[in-house]
């Protein structure tokens, strides 16, 4: 028996039946002790590590105004692509179920309720338009952006309605992958119930006083 | 297969400790169990356990193929209508396993009979892949086992590969894991295995089965409302049909691991079907239906129900007289019988064989023991080794 090296491993020629080697460092875990970090934050944590070669430039447009003198667009066009936006914001942006679950994460008097009513939701802080292309279309998508942790413009991160960080308060222009400026953004729907599965482990738990139950597995 | 006694590792619990194996003891009993062994030769793991492990896996894939599609087998399996083409849909989809656990009686004389196959909720996961392992290494270190001693135990490997496979063929899904409040076993298998998919760079999430929510748009969600395409759930099928938002996985905006067609794998109602497909396998024990229990010659059976959990509801019957019972919350949807087989023991102790799969490779093995004939949630849990 003697070690051969294949794909700078060592490989001992007789087959072990078992794992070559398990990673210690990262099987040490503490679930109790688990940070739980808001999905938006962590999100946004994310995008601020992620790099993508695919990108390409985009303006920032923050109103109707901005639009008309900012961009080659028609006062006629800029509503167009102010209500398009407007509409795919009401429909990705993220939803919360209080105000002020969306206010701390977007700040005081950042959040209005949707419009379908219900739930709450930061308000659109503008919309992206490609330099690219730089033409109207009435089908073009236009994604909207929102400030995260937007009381006041020094702080704060600009992101789409996933999370994504595109730049910072005040930045007209920004550079976004072209999926951020091209594909539109999932539904985001309200849960309306929870507690739908789980009833008939609940049930069988309390046969026998459930003192003996360790596994829902088998 | 022999059984040894051996010195536990002094520090053990510590080690358990830090790397989150919170359940090795389990309502003031032991659980893990180190202070002895089974010991296997490598023809016993490669030709008895390995080896058939794969033929029964592609046995039963031939026997799901068969009751996907004809309703009378669907009803005998106890699944509700209602699923049946959701189920169709997963199996000629080619939905992806992940995993099973064959339970194998087997002495190392004679070849080993398939008991049950779980093939939905698979759990010792932790205990086989990681911990036995790290026990093998650390006792060989210390000089307890010798340098040649391996183990059948390419588990967590494979899961990696695994997990990265399917990391491959989705690159932009998240994967999320689910399992049920209150209990720490269930707790832990699901961290680790969530543990295996994040070291094959898969990106993950957790939420508690009761936590989950259904959205207006017929999404499952997370308790931050984001949508839930993909989960792996510890949590069995045959529950799930009977739930609330059971009616909405129809609606397929969520895949699943274990994928719905492992809703018939997992079922006991297999047996019987493997038994007629393959009578006479020297794998498998004669198994029968309830309507057809007078074919049987056997005069020990053992009853099982078809959806029970950890050996719960079983009974084992002679000359029509049940000689012993366990006691449990199934067998409401029915029965199959299946030859009695004795476990073997060794000293005052059963020993059970689980025989692992990942996807349709075999993996690794698994012993649990226990003084009681039919192995129950409170069995022991101890490792093994490969020596010649």
């Amino acid at each position: 028996m003697y070690d051969l090296l294949i794909d700078g491993e060592v490989m001992s020629e007789h087959k072990m039946k078992r794992s070559k080697k398990l990673r210690l460092d990262l099987m040490s875990k503490q679930t109790a002790a688990k940070v739980t970090v808001t999905p938006m934050a962590l999100a946004i944590a994310a995008s601020l590590a992620g790099c993508s070669s695919n990108e390409e430039q985009a303006q920032v447009v923050k109103s109707v105004a901005d639009c008309v003198q900012n961009t080659s667009y028609t006062e006629e066009q800029c509503k167009v692509a102010y209500e398009n936006a407007l509409a795919e914001s009401e429909r990705t942006a993220p939803k919360y179920d209080s105000v002020s679950a969306c206010e701390s994460e977007f700040g005081a008097n950042q959040c209005h309720q949707s419009s379908s009513g219900g739930w709450f939701m930061p308000f659109m802080a503008g919309y992206l338009v490609s330099s690219a292309l730089d033409s109207f279309s009435r089908d073009r998508h236009y994604s909207p952006v929102y400030v995260y942790g937007g009381s006041g413009y020094n702080n704060g991160y600009v992101m789409t309605g996933n999370g994504s960080v595109v730049g910072r308060p005040g930045d007209r222009y920004v550079n976004v992958s072209r999926d951020t400026l091209n594909k539109p953004l999932p539904t985001v729907n309200r849960t309306i119930s929870r507690g739908g599965f789980g009833s008939q482990a609940a049930a069988k738990s309390n046969w026998g006083g459930g003192s003996r139950r360790s596994s829902w597995g088998g | 297969m022999l059984r040894f006694s051996i010195e536990e590792r002094s520090d053990w619990q510590q080690q358990a400790e830090d790397y989150g194996f919170h359940f090795h003891t389990m309502y003031g009993e032991p659980y893990w169990d180190e202070s002895a062994y089974y010991r296997f030769t490598l023809s016993q793991i490669e030709k008895d356990i390995e080896d058939p492990t794969e033929e029964i896996h592609q046995m039963c894939l031939h026997v799901v193929d068969k009751v996907i599609s004809n309703e009378a087998l669907l009803t005998r399996f106890g699944i509700p209508e209602y699923y049946w083409d959701y189920i169709l849909r997963s199996w000629q989809r080619q939905d992806p396993s992940l995993y099973s656990r064959l339970d194998l009686a087997y002495s190392g004389k004679s070849p080993a009979k398939l008991l049950e196959n779980n093939a939905d909720t698979p759990t010792s996961v932790y205990e086989t892949g990681f911990w036995q392992w790290l026990w093998l290494e650390q006792q060989v270190d210390n000089r307890k086992l010798p340098q040649s001693a391996d183990q059948f135990n390419s588990l967590q490997e494979k899961l990696i590969e695994r997990f990265y496979h399917l990391h491959k063929q989705h690159p932009h899904w998240h994967l999320h894991f689910a399992c049920c409040q209150g209990s720490i076993e269930d707790r832990g298998t699901v961290q680790y295995l969530q543990d295996c998919a994040h070291q094959a760079g898969l990106p993950t999430g957790f939420t508690y089965v009761e936590d989950i929510g259904l959205a207006e748009s017929g999404e499952y969600t997370n308790l931050e409302n984001q949508p839930l395409h993909w989960l792996f759930k510890l949590y069995p099928w045959e529950f799930m049909f009977q739930e609330e938002f059971g009616q909405s996985l129809t609606e397929d905006r969520c895949r699943f691991i274990e994928p719905p067609w492992k809703s018939i794998l997992s079922n006991k109602a297999i047996l019987p079907l493997l038994w007629k497909e393959f009578k006479g396998h020297p794998n498998l024990l004669p198994a029968f239906f309830e309507e057809d229990i007078t074919q049987a010659n056997e005069t020990t059976l053992v009853k099982k129900p078809l959806f029970s959990r950890e050996g719960a509801n079983i009974s084992i019957i002679q000359n029509e007289k049940a000689m012993m019972n366990t006691e449990g919350p199934y067998g409401s949807e029915g029965f199959i019988y299946q030859a009695y087989t004795p476990l073997p023991k060794f000293g005052d102790q059963y020993a059970l064989i689980g025989s692992w799969l990942v996807n349709d490779k075999a993996a690794g093995m698994s012993i649990r023991e226990d003084r009681q004939l039919i192995t129950q949630d409170m069995s022991r849990y101890l490792p093994h080794i490969i020596v010649e």
